[in-house]
């Protein structure tokens, strides 16, 4: 398969402590990969330099063989979204809004001179792509809510819808599972899985629930102090003894 | 406060109460209980809002406290008042000689700086104070009183503003606030270097200051431009420097309460842009009415009311800039009326000295406002909130030393003439022409046009995304950088066209016209009246306008007479204090109330049938 994002030699430190070491990573055009490891271990900060929110102190990163720029603006227009741990929405404006501020901006198509040439309003397709993303999210009734009324797992949706109406080739969702209860982590994979099936787009999940990494990865790779200590399917890297000591806190395996 | 505390202490003085008297009065009586009212009726309500209503409420006391001292007292009063302590004592040390209220301040402050330092370092009023400031609601889920003790840094805080009111005072026959801000920038940029935190290194910053302040006029010829100019900015140099430099001031609009989460954060301004207040069919008949409004103000204002109009006019078209850049981008800015001084200078020099056309003359004015906005854009990539609004007010208080004064800009302290038009025939000259109204109110009119396609179109809706996750909208694929710096430089072009049309009506143009006082004043009345729509800079504007010269026309025992400027910048003012619980201004605030009463009306006549 076709490696669309390839991370080499990554390092970032924050003063004395190295927290993600030296660390390489191919992900698959298409392709659903886990990304696991006890707190600390450096997986949020690796998923925040790929995403572009942080900068690495050394090596680079590739999205089809080119290498990305350093901002997060311009990575998400190379086609790489993603949603947070801390859900972040944008106060004031509706579910519908969310996805146009992503679709215009994403397509270099918002801003000042758009609108002063009279241009400003939204136009059919536009609105149709959001339309279809939100069908696809399972919340096109909540096109017009205010995002403030809306449950935890709702405003989780309404970010992955955000992250998919722009069609990205690269999905990062951190911790989709936190703070939702069982049937609602459940019902995120799902919808990550019929996302995934009907665009084809790749997604990187960090995430400590196991069966929703599960539900979701094809591959895994753990972390441990900033370093890759296993690559494979769920029930090899489960398995591996190194996984089983630092992160299932098992004395022996 | 230091100011009022000054006019307190001459007011005393002046009755005959012995300085020291007058100290203690001001300090232990007066100021510790204004400080407690003021935390009491204002700050106690803000305690957990964001930092930008923190900035606006201080902004807005800011501006509203001197006004409402210079009505209460008047501006007037001439009187020499002694110093508090040793006024006529003199000595020799080293061969220098000194002066006993010179050595009164010395011992004061470093008493002051024991006694706070001291006290900041306890445990018990040091950490406990820290931790109040950091989340209040964190500490009193460990049985603090953090209302009591945020009440009691309050009235500290003012007794130490006064009694550096009180040693100051003495200096001036007159009191005046903007002798005052000097203060204000030196304490502002001294806190820098102390790192905020920091009480000794605060005091170090400050002497640090003075000693420069001291030292470098000896090296400049008193007759240089450099000696009036350079002197006065030291202050705002480092405070540019240490804004710029240090990480502390790029996170501080970041909130550190680990509390913060349990409540939804304020809404921001874009909650209120994007409810449509008004059905299509209202909208259409408001904007019918606003027209047929303006064509009769156009033909049936009587003459003596033209001239004030076209300056209402100009100015709503600079009050507009403080919409773009506000209420659309969410950025404070205090030089909104420097980037206005840019386009008037820029356009009065060019029309009058190097005989430019007029339109040409308004579009370079234009360019180089732009220009300026540009300058001011560059920090604004990395800070937000108060630091931005700090350096902002810097670059102001530069423009007021270093740019205005200087020959090549305007004329020192003496005024420039501005010529007035003549297009293709067209008379527009005379105070009181209709044809200049006409072209001002069609500038207006294009630049309210322009500023709504933005508000209601994409640009509106990133930057109310980007307002509230800036992160979010970066890696949604917003683009900040290039958005902030084009908004800020049409902000700035907007400003310079008000200012080159202002100049113009003006007829002459000198530096109290743009003076860097102006700029909180602007920023406040508009965000008072709705920073967030193009109704509230315009009511704004015609409010700022034409309240001084109703006020002058009437009977003093009704505000008439010498206060109207004050007495207008208090009403317009007051509302900023009510930005944490109402950030869409008082137009829209009161436009969804008359809907919410014109529905109840409808409903109980539906129920009455």
């Amino acid at each position: 398969m076709k490696v669309l994002l390839e991370v080499r030699g990554v390092r970032k430190g924050f003063g004395s402590q190295v927290v993600v070491d030296s660390v390489d990573l191919e992900v698959s055009a298409g392709e659903a990969v886990g990304l696991i490891g006890s707190n600390g271990a450096g997986k949020s900060t690796l998923f925040s330099i790929i995403a572009g929110t942080i900068s690495a102190d050394d090596g680079s990163i590739f999205l089809e063989g080119r290498k990305l720029p350093n901002r997060a603006d311009e990575r998400a227009r190379r086609g790489i979204a993603r949603t947070f741990q801390i859900v972040q929405l944008f106060g004031g404006l509706s579910v519908l809004d969310h996805l146009l501020v992503a679709l215009q901006a994403h397509n270099g198509e918002a801003g000042v001179f758009r609108d002063l040439r009279g241009n400003g309003a939204t136009t059919v397709p536009e609105m149709t792509l959001c339309m279809e993303t939100l069908e696809l999210c399972g919340i096109a009734k909540l096109a017009h809510a205010q995002t403030t009324m809306l449950s935890l797992g709702q405003r989780r949706t309404v970010e992955l819808a955000r992250a998919l109406v722009a069609r990205p080739k690269l999905l990062l969702t951190d911790e989709p599972s936190s703070g939702l209860d069982e049937s609602e982590s459940l019902r995120l994979a799902h919808i990550l899985n019929s996302v995934r099936r009907s665009t084809g787009v790749a997604v990187v999940i960090v995430e400590h629930d196991l069966a929703t990494v599960a539900a979701v990865a094809e591959r895994v790779v753990a972390l441990d102090a900033g370093r890759v200590i296993a690559n494979g399917t769920v029930d090899e890297v489960i398995a591996n003894v190194d996984v089983r000591r630092s992160w299932l806190g098992e004395a022996s395996a | 406060m230091a100011y009022g505390a000054g006019v307190a202490y001459v007011e005393l003085c002046s009755h005959g109460v012995p300085s020291w008297l007058s100290l203690l009065i001001v300090t232990v009586v007066l100021a510790p209980v204004f400080g407690a009212l003021l935390d009491w009726g204002l700050f106690r309500r803000i305690r957990t809002a964001d930092l930008t209503s923190k900035v606006v409420t201080s902004l807005g006391l800011m501006v509203f406290l001197p006004s409402m001292v210079q009505i209460v007292i008047g501006s007037t009063t001439v009187y020499s008042a002694p110093a508090p302590f040793l006024s006529t004592y003199f000595t020799t040390l080293f061969g220098i000689s000194i002066s006993g209220p010179v050595i009164a301040t010395l011992v004061t402050t470093i008493v002051v700086l024991m006694v706070m330092t001291l006290g900041l370092r306890s445990r018990r009023v040091g950490l406990t104070l820290r931790a109040s400031v950091q989340s209040p609601r964190l500490v009193e889920l460990h049985g603090v009183d953090s209302g009591k003790v945020l009440r009691n840094a309050w009235m500290v805080s003012s007794s130490l503003a006064a009694l550096a009111g009180c040693l100051y005072a003495p200096q001036f026959a007159t009191q005046n606030p903007s002798a005052y801000n000097v203060l204000l920038t030196g304490a502002v940029a001294a806190a820098a270097l102390g790192a905020i935190s920091s009480f000794t290194l605060a005091v170090a910053g400050g002497v640090l200051l003075g000693v420069l302040q001291g030292v470098i006029p000896g090296y400049l010829s008193p007759n240089s431009v450099w000696y009036g100019a350079l002197v006065p900015s030291i202050p705002f140099f480092m405070l540019l420097i240490m804004l710029l430099t240090h990480r502390g001031f790029r996170s501080l609009d970041r909130s550190k309460d680990p509390m913060s989460v349990v409540e939804p954060p304020t809404a921001p301004p874009g909650l209120a842009r994007r409810s449509e207040i008004l059905g299509f069919s209202g909208r259409i008949v408001n904007w019918l009415a606003v027209v047929g409004l303006v064509i009769v103000a156009i033909i049936f204002v009587p003459e003596v009311w033209v001239g004030t109009l076209t300056i209402a006019a100009s100015m709503a078209i600079i009050f507009l800039s403080v919409t773009l850049l506000t209420g659309l981008a969410g950025q404070l800015s205090l030089a909104q009326m420097v980037f206005a001084g840019m386009g008037a200078y820029g356009t009065a020099r060019l029309s009058t000295h190097h005989h430019w056309s007029l339109g040409m003359s308004l579009i370079a004015g234009t360019m180089i406002a732009s220009l300026g906005g540009l300058v001011a854009s560059l920090p604004a990539l990395r800070l937000r909130g108060l630091p931005l609004a700090l350096l902002t007010l810097c670059f102001a208080l530069l423009a007021d030393n270093l740019i205005f004064p200087a020959t090549f800009v305007g004329s020192g302290s003496s005024s420039i003439g501005v010529r007035r038009p003549d297009i293709f025939g067209v008379d527009f000259s005379g105070p009181f022409s209709r044809n200049y109204l006409v072209m001002v109110v069609a500038f207006l009119a294009m630049t309210t046009f322009g500023v709504r396609l933005l508000i209601h179109g994409t640009t509106g809706r990133m930057l109310t995304a980007a307002h509230s996750s800036e992160i979010a909208a970066a890696s949604s694929g917003v683009p900040m950088r290039r958005t902030i710096t084009i908004i800020f430089m049409l902000s700035a072009a907007v400003a310079g066209l008000g200012g080159g049309l202002y100049a113009i009506a003006l007829g002459s143009l000198s530096t109290p016209d743009f003076n860097s006082a102006l700029g909180p004043v602007l920023l406040v009345v508009v965000i008072t009246m709705g920073a967030a729509s193009v109704r509230g800079a315009l009511i704004a504007s015609v409010a700022f306008v034409a309240l001084p010269q109703a006020l002058a026309l009437a009977p003093s025992r009704f505000g008439g007479g010498g206060q109207s400027s004050a007495i207008t910048i208090v009403v317009l003012s007051v509302g900023a204090f009510t930005y944490a619980q109402h950030p869409e201004g008082i137009v829209t605030f009161i436009q969804g109330r008359l809907k919410v009463a014109g529905l109840r009306v409808r409903n109980l006549r539906g129920d009455s049938r």
